[in-house]
């Protein structure tokens, strides 16, 4: 990009308006001994805050830092193993 | 719009500027349709549709009309009628005839049952005006159409040009 | 230098071939149709080295040419009419985020009731997008201006798509002589493709975010500025044009015998050749008259009309679309100005020619005798915008 022209154009970077897990009025908390493993919550999560960490144990892992408390992955989540509690 | 296209461009060959129009109302096969050619030693910058011609050229005898036909043509032009026989005569303009359907018959010129008289009446236009050569509208003919067909059509050019024959 | 008999559409075809055209997204509507009928046997008959994407409506057009476009692609497509409007919010996407391409509009009448004849109501309703937008007198200046459409567009001062109009039937179904530039001639003039982003690359984009309410003002800003740059692009384009091929259009506007002349004729499109006919028979009866051919509408060439109508005492103002309950559209553009440099100058609108009514040297001159009897006897015009319904 070298033009000089005011484009509508922006690069994807993590926490540009702070960290925005305060807003969260409900917490996800993953079960994971019913956990699948199959990263639906991953793929819906509309703030990247779900990241797959791989391990057996621990298949997926929510950033509280940015979780807004939206609910999406506990609705997706094909076997129920995500649960929103009170913060 | 074919016939017009290949006199456009025969003028063309022959160092003149022309200029095509399309009259559509209902572009079917069989339906009446219309096209006008401006033909011009020098370039033709109008655009409009509306032309009251020199030269008429009716494919088909009988959609023709005398009221419309000679109305619409100058005063003094000339009127090209394919037909197997004379029609109501102009005192105001020169009329030709051809028959273009025995041409096209004797040739095998057909296409899903009509026979292709446009190619003929180009041959008759060629001798009647004298405006574009007969070589320049073969020319023409052999760029827009190919094979076989192309020569057949060449034939049929020329014997219209040679069978064209004034109205007494 | 090859010298063919082709119609409006074909030589669209033609210009594209010349353009090194990448996609080419296909949907037909009349009068456009036979330019993607035959762009489709040049790509497949190997002429044009593009690919064609038939696609399922013409708002799908254009988001596929546009998709292509930001990732690189040099992109065609065309429509007419309801074709357009359909196009009409993609318009303001491939302009907003400054994507180069070109589109070409056959003009056509809008419905309802049914219609398919020519008049400029569907190109005008484009005005605001943010394309630029030429309009084309005769068929040779159909393929100079996509020829030099790609350049202007893909300039670095511009960045933005532009729109080339047509005349339906009026141009694109009328066949003349065109000549055909040979690609050795153009080989310096087309440039690789360039714009100011590529959402393909490595680099991890996103386009259209969220701004602020200043940023987004500021890139609308731009866009205008932008606009008002390719005034200079077009110029120079079609100046490097001339020396390759011989032909140039004045750049934004043509003024034809608008010297000195007591009276001006301002029109756009194919019936400008009609009024330069009617212009040179008038000026042999005395009469002095000039034509301002608008070849630009948008950048609208502000400073051609100022050139050209100083010292006019009346001008007469054809347009081939209305904006309903107000004026014709270039009417409107030349009012403004017209008056920002004088109060004295009289100006008329015409509005004719809509759905298809054919307007020929015999209406253009009945206009014309009209207007000079009113400004010359009276001083004044009756009625600032006239509709001049045509069928006698």
């Amino acid at each position: 990009m070298s033009s000089t022209h005011k484009l509508p154009i922006s690069r994807p970077a993590i926490g540009v308006v702070g960290k925005t897990g305060y807003w969260r009025l409900k917490r996800p908390e993953v079960n994971y001994v019913k956990c699948i493993k199959c990263g639906i919550c991953w793929l819906y999560c509309p703030d990247s805050s779900i990241n797959i960490l791989g391990d057996p144990s621990k298949y997926v892992e929510v950033d509280y830092n940015y979780c807004k408390g939206c609910g999406i992955c506990s609705n997706v989540c094909p076997v129920k193993a995500i649960t929103m509690t009170e913060e | 719009m074919t016939a017009a296209n290949i006199l456009a461009r025969a003028a063309c060959l022959a160092g003149l500027w022309s200029q095509t129009y399309p009259f559509f109302g209902a572009e079917r096969r069989g339906a009446p349709v219309s096209a006008s050619v401006r033909i011009s030693k020098d370039r033709i910058r109008s655009k409009y549709i509306y032309i009251q011609p020199d030269v008429a050229i009716v494919l088909d005898h009988k959609l023709y009309n005398p009221v419309n036909i000679y109305q619409s043509v100058k005063e003094g032009g000339i009127v090209i009628i394919n037909t197997p026989f004379k029609v109501v005569k102009s005192y105001k303009h020169k009329v030709f005839y051809i028959n273009a359907n025995e041409i096209a018959r004797k040739l095998g010129l057909f296409f899903a049952g009509w026979s292709l008289v446009n190619m003929p009446m180009l041959g008759a236009f060629s001798k009647v005006t004298g405006l574009v050569g007969l070589e320049h509208v073969i020319q023409s003919v052999r760029e827009y159409i190919h094979g076989e067909l192309a020569e057949l059509n060449v034939e049929a050019v020329k014997l219209a040009y040679n069978e064209v024959y004034e109205d007494e | 230098m090859v010298i063919k008999v082709l119609t409006g559409n074909y030589t669209v075809a033609e210009a594209v071939r010349l353009s090194n055209v990448d996609l080419i997204t296909a949907y037909p509507i009349t009068p456009q149709t036979t330019i993607v009928e035959r762009l489709s046997e040049l790509v497949e008959g190997g002429l044009i080295k593009a690919r064609l994407v038939r696609v399922e409506s013409e708002f799908s057009a254009l988001a596929a040419a546009y998709g292509a476009a930001s990732c690189g692609a040099r992109a065609f497509t065309a429509t007419s009419s309801h074709g357009l409007l359909f196009m009409h919010e993609m318009l303001w996407w491939v302009a907003g985020s400054r994507v180069p391409m070109v589109l070409a509009v056959v003009t056509r009448a809008l419905g309802p009731p049914w219609n398919i004849w020519n008049e400029h109501t569907d190109f005008m309703g484009q005005r605001d997008c943010g394309w630029l937008m030429a309009f084309a007198e005769n068929n040779q200046e159909i393929l100079d201006t996509i020829i030099q459409l790609y350049r202007i567009t893909e300039d670095e001062a511009v960045y933005l798509p532009g729109i080339l109009g047509l005349d339906g039937f009026l141009l694109s179904h009328a066949s003349e002589p065109v000549d055909i530039p040979d690609e050795d001639v153009l080989k310096d003039f087309i440039k690789p493709r360039s714009q100011p982003y590529n959402m393909c690359s490595d680099d991890v984009l996103t386009m259209g975010n969220l701004p602020m309410a200043e940023e987004a003002m500021m890139m609308r800003y731009d866009i205008h500025k932008s606009i008002e740059a390719a005034k200079n692009v077009i110029n120079e384009v079609d100046e490097e044009y001339r020396k390759l091929t011989g032909r140039s259009y004045g750049g934004l506007a043509e003024c034809y015998r608008c010297n000195d002349s007591k009276y001006l004729i301002i029109a756009m499109g194919g019936w400008v050749g009609t009024m330069k006919d009617v212009c040179d028979e008038l000026r042999d009866e005395g009469y002095d008259v000039g034509v301002l051919k608008i070849r630009f509408f948008r950048p609208f060439p502000h400073e051609d009309l100022v050139r050209a109508i100083s010292g006019v005492k009346g001008i007469l103002v054809f347009d081939r679309s209305a904006s309903l309950g107000s004026l014709g559209h270039i009417h409107a553009e030349v009012l403004a100005r017209a008056y920002m440099l004088s109060n004295k100058v009289i100006v008329k609108g015409v509005i004719t020619g809509l759905g298809g009514v054919d307007v020929g040297p015999k209406e253009v001159r009945e206009i014309f005798m009209r207007f000079v009897k009113d400004v010359d006897e009276d001083g004044q015009i009756d009625n600032i915008s006239e509709w001049v319904l045509g069928g006698g």
